[in-house]
């Protein structure tokens, strides 16, 4: 009786890790985009600060995905060249934009389209904006990760229960 | 055939309607109609096998 | 043996009472079970009733055929009764009318040869 008790709970366990991994694509574009958000503050700070050009900003931008961009941009590229030829690696599996949703590729195409394409403060309008529109998505993202954390560990708990009265 | 079936049979019944009520209001209404069609399948698989038993046992007592 | 029966029969009303405001389907499914658990708890008593049949049987001689149409008769009525009520919870009143009908040409076709004896032993005595 006790075995049964015990392996009962472990079904349940075992369904619980199972929701909260299905809910992790929603916490690792939360993260991805927290990490951008940074990123896109050091490049401001290099570029509109300390004058830096654009791909030497890239680089230094601490970010595996602004580093593709700046390594796209050997041979003379603009980084919205750049991002063309990088994006559709990125966002394939293992890609630092793995998780990223349309939306959040849509902010990053307007970013790299006009990087390094007009003065200091029209480039700094322009982070500015892009920084505005990231830390939006970034907000909807967290409360998304959130409620699909709670809803598949649930739904995983329930279906270990389930599980539990069926074979157990 | 003994009480713990019913019970549990009661107790996937439960799961079932929470399981869909929370897909319903995470507004995915397709996947709780699959839900609720799969723990009714469940369930009547294992009823099935009981009314089987069930109906073999009454021909045998009343010889029909 | 009643207790038992009585106790699982309100939890499970419980239940189903419960679950039938959301999902009526689940509902009749524990219900369905909860009805073929009932009878098969009972299954000691209904056989026991059965082997009053015996008694009977030694009553009618050793008319196999009288005591074997009697058990059947029961038979019929059980699961009919059973299959019937479940319509009636499931909501298909017009199922449970087809149940019923059908046990009633089951019961009858059972009857039949009886009938034809009762018929031919009436028409001899009168002529």
């Amino acid at each position: 009786m006790e075995i049964r008790i015990v392996l009962a709970l472990c079904v349940v366990l075992c369904g619980a890790l199972c929701g909260k991994s299905l809910s992790d694509s929603a916490r690792r574009r939360a993260e991805t985009l927290g990490s951008i958000i940074e990123a896109v503050r050091r490049l401001r700070v290099r570029m509109t600060g300390m004058f830096e050009p654009v791909q030497s900003a890239l680089q230094h931008a601490d970010s595996p995905l602004f580093i593709a961009v700046a390594d796209g941009m050997k041979g003379g590229r603009s980084a919205g060249e750049a991002w063309e030829i990088v994006r559709d690696k990125a966002g394939r599996r293992g890609g630092p934009a793995e998780y990223l949703l349309k939306e959040d590729r849509q902010a990053l195409t307007e970013l790299f389209t006009d990087l390094g394409q007009s003065g200091r403060e029209e480039q700094d309008l322009l982070l500015g904006g892009v920084l505005q529109a990231l830390e939006a998505l970034h907000t909807t993202a967290l409360a998304k990760a959130g409620e699909a954390n709670r809803l598949y560990m649930t739904l995983g708990l329930l279906i270990g229960l389930m599980l539990a009265l069926i074979v157990i | 055939m003994d009480v713990d079936f019913v019970f549990r049979i009661a107790g996937i019944g439960v799961i079932v309607t929470v399981i869909a009520q929370l897909l319903t209001r995470a507004g995915r209404d397709d996947i709780a109609m699959l839900a609720t069609l799969s723990g009714l399948l469940i369930v009547l698989l294992m009823v099935v096998n009981q009314i089987s038993d069930f109906f073999t046992s009454v021909r045998s007592l009343f010889s029909l | 043996m009643i207790l038992k029966v009585a106790a699982l029969c309100v939890a499970v009303a419980m239940i189903c009472s419960a679950l039938r405001l959301q999902r009526p389907e689940m509902a009749t499914a524990v219900s369905l079970a909860a009805g073929l658990a009932a009878l098969t708890l009972l299954y000691g008593e209904i056989s026991r009733a059965t082997r009053w049949v015996d008694a009977f049987r030694e009553l009618t001689r050793g008319d196999e055929d009288l005591s074997t149409a009697v058990l059947k008769a029961a038979g019929i009525a059980v699961v009919a009764e059973l299959g019937g009520q479940l319509c009636t919870d499931a909501g298909e009143m017009a199922l449970a009318g087809r149940v019923a009908l059908a046990s009633r040409v089951a019961m009858l076709s059972l009857c039949a040869p009886m009938l034809a004896e009762l018929s031919q032993l009436l028409r001899s005595a009168l002529s």
